[in-house]
């Protein structure tokens, strides 16, 4: 009776009862079993026996599915056993043909260690041998070979596969025998980075193909709003949904907390989560708790820790989780928790995906994680016991986050997102032509074939730039350097630091990262340690830290500015100008600040080089009339600029296809490159990837589409639903509702009176 | 998907993008510790040497014809067209005596597994000479007998018994040479645009014949001749015969070779002889020069230096102005430069003989 108690004690407290904004009951719920016929192979079910296992409805629909060769796309909710789902028909092709061989692919590396694990179980308990294995950055080079030949299963990772395939003549044994491509946490792939993983999955299906292996694909993702439609996108064939979840469900209490309840006052975030972590491990619950950053994580951490022996709870242990620690770190946090000996952890996403955890009681948000799904998939972590399970998430103090608090119904009873990836992006198609020609000459027919109907129109371009070249009859790639290298799956900087502590490596992060962290002065968190920054090279990529127990904490001041290179295309419309261009977005981290808890102690200047990120925007220069216009209605010209981008940037990705995080906004009242107020969009990835190209030939369709959202949006003051932004650099503010419908109106007016 | 202006945007995109893939490091002058391990990192001198001499080959050549700078003659092969050049250098090639090398062979007790020096010393004492005493040696005698058909054996064959028991830089090993005829090794090497996956835009390979080493190259005057280049080479390889001889190619040019040939769907060339002077010359020189590159070597053997050389890493840089303008002054020093590994190779061949079995 852990939950009911917690629940009662949280009741008690005080503080803790006024900043309860809702709790969210999600009844307990019968599970529904199916039945296969013709059941599975002898070993199989043994094992099924043994473990105690009887599958589900949905279980056995896939496994059904997949026997009739289909592709299959499971949409069932967290822990309601979609890896065994694809297992078992896997296990059972491998019974039946002993050559096949299984390419599992995970977002990261993490998640496939892990399961590995779950998949070397199946393997003992059947005796079926597959000579599973992780392929991945960290096996060893002496290992690779006799993994090529001999594994049946194999885990890896997209990056990992764009690396492999232009070796691919190694690999011949493995794919021409390739029967499935499990696609584990498919959700992942959306936006711009799903548009390339479509694309590399054509080109691993172009390689299977040549070497006689033609795999079914085999997906599992969390809730998405579309997942027929996302899946064969992605896969570039028919794929059955299977989203009738027979598995049961134990009571949730979903409890969402807003510390700032009666306004900015005493409560905070971080303490909340803080004092709810702390009553659960006290409870006798093991919890997880995700934060928004990987600095918030170890803060967490470590005064939770402080708490739990203040309240004379000794050795609760409790741990910091997050991505950039090192493999072997992680597995060992990963195994402590599994075995219970870690009662609580403090996680950033890094641990959102999938990892099968097994006996999670609790889980708490600090913070709203930007979208539905993600929340929906993170509370999903508890409630793996048929005894009830807890959840909760804790606001900060921006309006997202308040909205949620204030209309509940909008995070239990609205969709889910939709995952959006775009097929035609000459760009990306551009770039994975290239890495298919390395691989292989590439014939007219191959880009019909797989890679879409424009496809060969590209490659005849690429041909007139030297990146390709025609012989006999087909393409082979002519450029400098690798493919691979250049094309990249379109995440991250790809510049890592090392982070030395007594000329160890402790962890690796990324460049922003690093300088906004990592600074010289920076109290640096580690696995709930303190450390100092001695140094930071730029040029050798590497950060010294030295141990140092300290109750201090830095924070960066950081400015963020955009700025204009040059116009590309133009077109003006009554005042109003619309551009597309080169821009540059300058991030420069200036000072910081030293504090002691929340109390800031000193401020320090610093002289880091700002880091600069070239990208292609579209801009919109707003004409001095409706600025005019805007202050004879009294309306704040800021809020309403701010609240345009965000319109604009919400409903972009539905009209251009990529995902909300691809896409980055910037407006201000008065832009110093074009001397006027003006609303700037542009492409979260270096270089460029057409977002922004496509925005500039779409935006009258943007401008009207977001119009719409927000003159129909039913709320008062703005929501997540029109001007509310979940990665809103400001907080959401200055926003004004009303201001941004009139911008919005005048913009529409101005290009459909120029055009 | 996009209309023409858009596609030639981003076509041109890529191909800024592409082109600004460093291929090669410049360091300070004098700093070796930047230069050490890689091979793709020069010093700064050496950069502008190189940079000059590309701009002075294409003044000097502007306007001409590939043709009419390299002699030689375009040949066909079932994958097409490709430029082939023909040259011929003196060269008096002898491997060592076969039957010396099969006495030392016979009389090699250690070649027997769990036979050390020690125990070899002790079994000579009792009177074990060679091998086919030893087939009589109540211990050995089973493996000695396997071993005892060594002189009957081919040299392939023979290479795998002495593998077993040598590393593959031991003079044992170069001794195996005796056993192939002269006109059997094809001297090989290759010149890429990179260090992997890009195509090979020529390839060197040496013969002895009469006195003389001919060295056919294969050059491309495009990339899409790769495929017939690679054929054209392969003509030179009789699976059964052959001997390669290469320096660092059981590391590089033999698997990039295949790559390349797997690249065009041609299954690689394997199983051949194959002599890697690279091992063998670090073993008999690394005490004794500053590094073991074949251009070091080959100061060694002559006392003499390249001049108008281009750096490995440059060679695609090089080659890629011909491409771009058609004209063929940078590649002189590229065809000379795999002209002269090539016969490099065959005098380090015999210079290594010489070192080890005397001067035959």
């Amino acid at each position: 009776m852990a939950i009911p108690d917690l629940l009662a004690a949280l009741e008690q407290h005080q503080e803790t009862r006024r900043s309860i904004a809702h709790i969210e009951v999600t009844p307990a719920r019968e599970a529904v079993f199916g039945s296969l016929v013709p059941p599975l192979p002898e070993p199989l079910e043994a094992y099924l026996a043994r473990r105690r296992i009887r599958l589900y409805s949905h279980q056995c629909a896939a496994i059904e599915a997949i026997r009739e060769g289909r592709s299959v796309i499971m949409t069932t909710a967290t822990a309601s056993g979609k890896s065994l789902a694809f297992n078992l028909p896997v296990f059972e092709r491998l019974v039946q043909h002993p050559d096949a061989t299984a390419l599992y692919l995970y977002p990261t590396k993490a998640l496939a260690h892990d399961q590995l694990k779950g998949i070397r179980e199946i393997e003992q308990y059947t005796g079926i041998t597959t000579g599973c294995a992780v392929y991945d950055g960290d096996t060893p080079r002496s290992r690779r070979p006799a993994l090529r030949e001999r594994a049946r299963i194999l885990l890896s990772n997209p990056h990992e596969l764009h690396q492999i395939l232009p070796w691919h003549d190694r690999w011949r044994t493995f794919f021409s025998r390739l029967r499935f491509v499990v696609i584990d946490e498919a959700h992942r792939y959306r936006g711009v980075f799903g548009s390339h993983a479509a694309f590399l999955l054509r080109r691993l299906l172009r390689i299977a193909h040549l070497h006689g292996g033609t795999p079914q694909f085999v997906l599992s993702t969390a809730t998405v709003a579309n997942p027929g439609e996302f899946a064969c996108r992605l896969c570039g064939m028919p794929v059955t949904v299977i989203d009738d979840d027979g598995s049961p469900r134990g009571e949730t209490q979903f409890l969402l907390c807003n510390p700032y309840s009666e306004g900015a006052g005493e409560g905070s975030t971080h303490r909340a989560a803080r004092d709810l972590l702390a009553r659960c491990i006290q409870h006798g619950l093991q919890a997880l708790c995700f934060t928004t950053s990987r600095k918030h994580a170890e803060l967490l951490a470590l005064h939770t820790r402080a708490a739990l022996v203040t309240a004379g709870e000794e050795g609760a242990a409790l741990a910091a989780y997050r991505a950039g620690y090192l493999p072997g770190t992680r597995r060992e946090l990963e195994e402590n928790l599994k075995c219970g000996h870690i009662r609580g952890l403090v996680s950033t996403n890094a641990l959102e995906v999938g990892i099968d955890v097994g006996t999670l009681d609790a889980v708490i948000i600090a913070g709203y994680p930007g979208s539905i799904m993600a929340t929906r998939q993170q509370a999903g972590r508890a409630g793996r016991r048929n005894d009830g399970s807890f959840a909760a998430l804790v606001a900060s103090h921006n309006p997202l986050d308040q909205f949620f608090m204030h209309h509940p119904g909008a995070l239990f009873e609205g969709a889910s997102e939709h995952a959006i990836i775009d097929l035609a992006n000459p760009y990306i198609v551009a770039g994975h032509l290239l890495c298919a020609a390395a691989e292989a000459p590439l014939a007219a027919a191959d880009c019909a074939r797989y890679f879409g109907d424009g496809s060969a129109e590209i490659a005849g371009a690429l041909e007139a730039q030297y990146l390709l070249r025609m012989s006999k009859g087909r393409w082979i790639y002519a450029g400098r350097g690798r493919a691979t290298e250049a094309v990249g799956l379109g995440s991250g900087s790809g510049e890592t630091y090392r982070v030395l502590c007594n000329g160890s490596v402790l962890e690796t992060i990324d460049r922003s990262q690093a300088f906004r962290e990592a600074h010289p002065g920076a109290v640096f968190l580690h696995q709930g340690e303190t450390y100092l920054v001695d140094d930071l090279d730029v040029e050798a990529h590497r950060i010294r830290l030295r141990k140092e127990e300290t109750d201090l904490s830095t924070e960066p001041l950081t400015t963020i500015e955009a700025r204009i290179i040059a116009g590309r295309f133009r077109r003006d419309a009554g005042g109003l100008g619309l551009v597309f261009g080169d821009v540059e977005v300058v991030e420069h981290t200036v000072s910081y600040r030293i504090k002691r808890y929340d109390r800031v102690i000193a401020t320090e200047p610093l002289d880091l080089p700002p880091l600069r990120f070239a990208t292609k925007g579209v801009w919109c220069t707003i004409p001095e009339t409706v600025c005019d216009r805007l202050a004879r209605a009294g309306l704040h010209l800021a809020g309403g600029l701010h609240g345009a981008e965000h319109a604009l940037i919400g409903i972009m990705p539905s009209l251009v296809l990529c995902d909300r995080r691809d896409i980055g906004g910037f407006s201000s009242s008065w832009f110093p490159s074009t001397g006027s107020p003006a609303i700037l969009i542009y492409d979260g990835v270096e270089g460029g990837i057409g977002l922004a190209e496509k925005g500039y030939a779409l935006f009258e369709a943007i401008a009207a589409a977001a119009l719409a959202v927000v003159r129909e949006c039913p709320c008062d003051d703005g929501c997540p639903g029109c001007i509310y932004s979940p990665k809103c650099g400001n907080d959401n503010q200055p926003l004004d509702k009303q201001a941004t419908e009139m911008v919005l109106e005048e913009i529409v007016a101005l290009l459909a009176g120029g055009s | 998907m996009g209309t023409g202006p858009l596609v030639t945007t981003v076509a041109d995109s890529w191909r800024q993008r592409i082109d600004s893939q460093q291929e090669y490091e410049v360091a300070r002058d004098g700093n070796i510790f930047a230069v050490g391990f890689a091979g793709s990192c020069l010093f700064s001198s050496e950069y502008a040497r190189a940079v000059r001499l590309k701009q002075t080959l294409a003044e000097h050549h502007a306007g001409r014809t590939l043709e009419e700078l390299f002699c030689g003659a375009e040949i066909d092969t079932p994958c097409g067209a490709c430029y082939k050049i023909t040259s011929r250098e003196q060269i008096d090639l002898r491997v060592p005596d076969p039957h010396r090398i099969r006495e030392r062979l016979s009389s090699d007790l250690t070649l027997v597994c769990g036979i050390g020096p020690k125990i070899e010393a002790r079994l000579r004492r009792r009177g074990y000479a060679t091998l086919h005493d030893l087939c009589s040696h109540p211990r050995y005698r089973a493996h000695a007998r396997g071993l005892a058909l060594l002189d009957r054996s081919d040299p392939g064959e023979m290479r795998r018994m002495v593998m077993h028991r040598y590393p593959a830089s031991h003079p044992r090993l170069l001794g195996l040479s005796a056993f192939h005829a002269i006109e059997d090794f094809l001297f090989f090497d290759i010149e890429t645009l990179g260090l992997f996956s890009r195509p090979i835009i020529l390839f060197g390979a040496g013969r002895i014949a009469g006195g003389e080493i001919e060295v056919c190259q294969y050059l491309l005057r495009d990339i899409a001749e790769e495929e017939a280049a690679i054929l054209a080479t392969c003509a030179h390889v009789q699976r059964d015969r052959t001997a390669l001889v290469t320096f660092n190619g059981r590391s590089f040019d033999l698997p990039y070779f295949n790559d390349r040939r797997a690249y065009y769907g041609h299954p690689g060339v394997a199983g051949i002889s194959h002599y890697d002077l690279l091992h063998f010359a670090r073993r008999r020189w690394k005490h004794d020069l500053p590094d073991c590159r074949l251009q070091t070597l080959e100061h060694l053997m002559h006392g003499a230096r390249r001049t108008d050389d281009v750096p490995s890493a440059m060679v695609p840089e090089f080659y890629a102005t011909y491409l771009k303008t058609g004209n063929p002054g940078p590649l002189i020093p590229i065809v000379e430069h795999n002209r002269q590994d090539v016969v490099t190779l065959a005098r380090l061949f015999q210079r290594l003989f010489e070192e080890w079995y005397g001067n035959p």
